[in-house]
């Protein structure tokens, strides 16, 4: 097996492939976790799970719109999960702090305009890489754009957040007029890249190239102007869409100013089909759980019955069938690593060969996997392989025969008499012969 | 396997095909591949080479192990 084949062995196996409703959210949160933690009440590590993707989870986890909910698979049996409500009572429930780190810091400094949910992603995303960055605010207060667009964001809960990046040394500047023409040319030496948070920044009179309303052209995925230094977006109606166009902006302002690729590896950036499966078969259709108080959201015990509905997508299709690929306590894409790897040291040990042995090669996974991953057309060809480079007797118990007719030859007798018996397991593939004797070692004279 | 070990009471055998009485001489022990030589009581005359139990289940299992590469 080479590298290449490798790749294709991984790629046939789906388990890990994301949920349905990873694969979906703009910017990947891993709702499987969050909801796995929320359904034993672990608010705490739901934060986690959830601040550790979404910028700001504090301000962004109480106002996400959900685009997720519609590509749940529970919805195909029952109603989706009620994952931004889940969201909203984790981020009130948990002790929200963030656990920061900030990478060294880089001599190059960043304008942000607008103090919308776009603008403040870029912010989150690049102090943390270690830029400079600044803050423009064209009004009074900052993020109050954003205590007007969502009522449930109290003055109190954007002064938190705020503070946060406060405190990561982000400079924050308010009252500035940012859409003249002006405010570029004054600041031009002083940045090195600009964003436009069109969320909260309108009419732009920047020197950029414009479509035909008017507005900035902006490329869909790198979110860059004409200008190479100015990047814009936010101009989108859903929220975490606004907050995922911040990120996609950061990205390309980072490799921007480290002058890499802007497009390389960027494809699963936004929302995508999953190719894992999940069996909806005997799951039995649920509502969801309702609220006692709307207003309030879900109380610990309606959110932790809520979370409970989840079917925790995984595939697992053919571990679910087969006693031997669920013994070594993984799935066929940890398997073909381990058989890999196995096959191809040169010293060293191969702790695979049990694995690889073990197949009774009888294609029950084939069968019943999506993508038709053949475990015994593995093991088979792992095993062909390694037998004909003499890494692997031809059977499991190629030693114990040697070793018996030896023993039995007239090369070696036992000086006392010694009882030893065989063990014959048919169902564990092999027999072991038992330490009645120890004498394995052929010695004969020089 | 070091061969400072006393092969006293192994050296009062006797072959009895051969009847002779064993003497201790270089002996080539092979296992998985690999050879090496060391000092063993042996028949002068067949080459038969006797192997104390204590030798087979304590330091030979060991190197076996470690040969194995398990």
């Amino acid at each position: 097996m080479d590298q290449n084949e490798l790749r294709q062995w991984e790629r046939r196996c789906i388990q890990e492939e994301p949920p349905a409703c990873t694969a979906a959210c703009p910017i990947h949160v891993d709702v499987r976790s969050l909801v796995g933690h929320l359904q034993q009440g672990r608010w705490d590590q739901g934060w986690q799970t959830l601040a550790r993707i979404m910028p700001l989870a504090g301000l962004v986890g109480r106002i996400c719109d959900g685009p997720c909910e519609a590509h749940c698979k529970r919805g195909e049996a029952g109603d989706a999960i009620r994952i931004s409500a889940l969201e909203q009572a984790c981020v009130r429930l948990a002790r929200s702090e963030y656990r920061v780190t900030r990478l060294p810091g880089r001599p190059k400094r960043i304008a942000v305009l607008g103090t919308g949910l776009s603008s403040l992603t870029v912010v989150w995303d690049l102090v943390r890489k270690g830029y400079g960055v600044t803050l423009f605010e064209p009004g009074d207060v900052p993020g109050a754009v954003l205590c007007d667009a969502y009522p449930v964001l109290t003055p109190e809960i954007v002064a938190v957040e705020l503070a946060s990046l406060e405190t990561l040394g982000v400079a924050f500047e308010t009252g500035t007029v940012v859409h003249g023409q002006a405010f570029f040319e004054d600041r031009r030496d002083r940045f090195d890249a600009f964003y436009i948070g069109l969320d909260a920044v309108a009419s732009v009179q920047w020197p950029l190239e414009r479509g035909a309303r008017g507005e900035v052209r902006i490329d869909t995925g790198t979110l860059a102007t004409s200008r190479p230094e100015v990047f814009a977006g936010g101009g989108v109606l859903s929220t975490i869409r606004r907050v995922a166009q911040g990120r996609w902006a950061a990205t390309s302002m980072d490799r921007f100013l480290q002058k890499v690729s802007m497009t390389a590896g960027r494809e699963r950036e936004g929302p995508y089909e999953t190719r894992l499966y999940t069996r909806l078969t005997d799951v039995v259709a649920q509502p969801a759980v309702p609220m006692a108080d709307a207003k309030a959201g879900y109380s610990e015990s309606e959110a932790m019955a809520e979370a409970a509905r989840c079917l925790i997508c995984q595939c697992l299709e053919c571990v679910k069938v087969c006693p031997y690929l669920e013994n070594f306590g993984a799935y066929p894409r940890k398997y073909v690593r381990e058989i890999y790897n196995n096959e191809s040291i040169v010293m060293g040990s191969r702790s695979a060969n049990l694995l690889i042995n073990s197949c009774s090669l009888c294609g029950l996974c084939e069968a019943v996997c999506p993508e038709d991953f053949a475990m015994q057309d593995l093991c088979l060809q792992a095993r062909r392989s390694m037998v004909q480079r003499g890494k692997m007797p031809p059977s499991a118990h190629e030693f114990a025969l040697e070793d018996m007719a030896f023993s039995l030859g007239e090369d070696f007798f036992l000086a006392r008499h010694v009882t030893f018996w065989v063990e014959y397991a048919p169902c564990e593939a092999g027999f072991e012969v038992f330490n009645a004797y120890a004498h394995r070692m052929e010695v004969h004279g020089p | 396997m070091k061969s400072d070990k006393d092969w006293g009471d192994e050296l009062a055998w006797h072959c009895a095909a051969c009847d002779r009485p064993l003497e201790l001489g270089q002996v080539t022990v092979t296992y998985m591949n690999n050879s090496f030589t060391t000092d063993m009581p042996r028949c002068p005359g067949c080459g038969r080479v006797m192997v104390p139990e204590a030798l087979a289940l304590g330091k030979m299992a060991e190197v076996e192990k470690i040969l194995e590469d398990k």
